[in-house]
């Protein structure tokens, strides 16, 4: 969010990078997740929540948080 | 009706050393199987074939003559309590109950030193307590069978002997499959017991067979 400020009118230039950051730290985060919140993972297990299916969801989630930002702070600038 | 699972044929490698070579178990409902062996012998392991979880060279398991390759993914068939605790540490009692669909009241019933722990996080709790809830919701969950690996851990005499009695009452709802190495609790509250030495499986009765055997020296 600090660079599109940063960037202002030319943020629309930046966006493919921020994308790619910000896939590339999702799956930094989940190979740490299950690296470091293993024994958890049978809470989940045993509740019937497949491990895909909690990294598909919290993925997904993530992702539409980052997105919902975005589109804000770049409307902000279009109504400027 | 009784269930039964059965493991057959288990071959597990690491490398050049064979850790399971000729492992044969059956579980029924309505029964408890007892699943000792010393450290390293492979019996983690042999429950996370018998769950999916880890990939055997050779295996067979079976649930009701049905092979199955992942019982992880049915929790309606196969529940696993881990030997370490698996309850995120910032849940509460109250809220790990909820998510189990458990009733609080019945679980106080059962325990009533948690009455006033049920909205304390499971962190807070004693090594014993923490055991305890973890040992309540995988027995109380609704499944036709259970692993739980080394369930006695953490749990003093007092809460050992509570535990005993929770299992032989809910034995009669589903089938059990248990390790641990308080080996005298195991034969006591177990129909079928089995020593896995060598990689093979040895049915068990009495201490003189686990003295002939190599596991206690009497």
């Amino acid at each position: 969010m600090y660079l599109l400020q940063l960037y202002g009118p030319h943020a629309a230039e930046i966006l493919g990078i921020l994308f790619w950051y910000k896939v590339i730290s999702i799956i930094v985060v989940f190979y740490v997740s299950i690296y470091y919140k293993k024994n958890e993972l049978y809470y989940y297990q045993n509740l019937g929540i497949r491990q895909l299916q909690l990294i598909i969801i919290t993925s997904i989630f993530d992702f539409m948080l980052w997105l919902a930002a975005v589109i804000l702070q770049m409307e902000q600038y279009s109504k400027k | 009706m009784i269930h039964t699972l059965e493991a057959d044929g288990i071959q597990l490698n690491f490398g050049l050393r064979q850790l399971l070579s000729d492992v044969y178990l059956k579980c029924e409902t309505g029964k408890i199987t007892g699943l000792l062996g010393r450290n390293g012998q492979g019996k983690s392991c042999l429950m996370n074939i018998l769950l999916g979880t880890l990939k055997s060279t050779i295996s067979s398991v079976r649930f009701d003559g049905k092979g199955i390759s992942s019982a992880a993914k049915r929790p309606d068939l196969l529940l696993y309590l881990p030997q370490f605790n698996f309850i995120p540490k910032t849940l509460t009692v109250k809220q790990v109950l909820s998510d189990f669909k458990l009733d609080p009241d019945e679980f106080t019933a059962r325990f009533p030193e948690f009455e006033e722990k049920l909205g304390q996080k499971v962190c807070h709790l004693s090594g014993g307590q923490w055991r305890t809830v973890e040992i309540y919701v995988v027995v109380k969950m609704p499944s036709l069978f259970a692993m739980l690996d080394e369930p006695f851990t953490h749990l003093n005499p007092i809460q050992i002997e509570k535990i005993k009695v929770f299992l032989l009452e809910e034995k009669a709802k589903k089938g059990f499959l248990i390790t641990d190495h308080m080996y005298n609790h195991l034969l006591d509250a177990s129909d079928r017991v089995y020593l896995l030495k060598d990689g093979k499986t040895h049915p068990v009765k009495t201490l003189d067979d686990l003295d002939a055997l190599g596991y206690i020296h009497l």
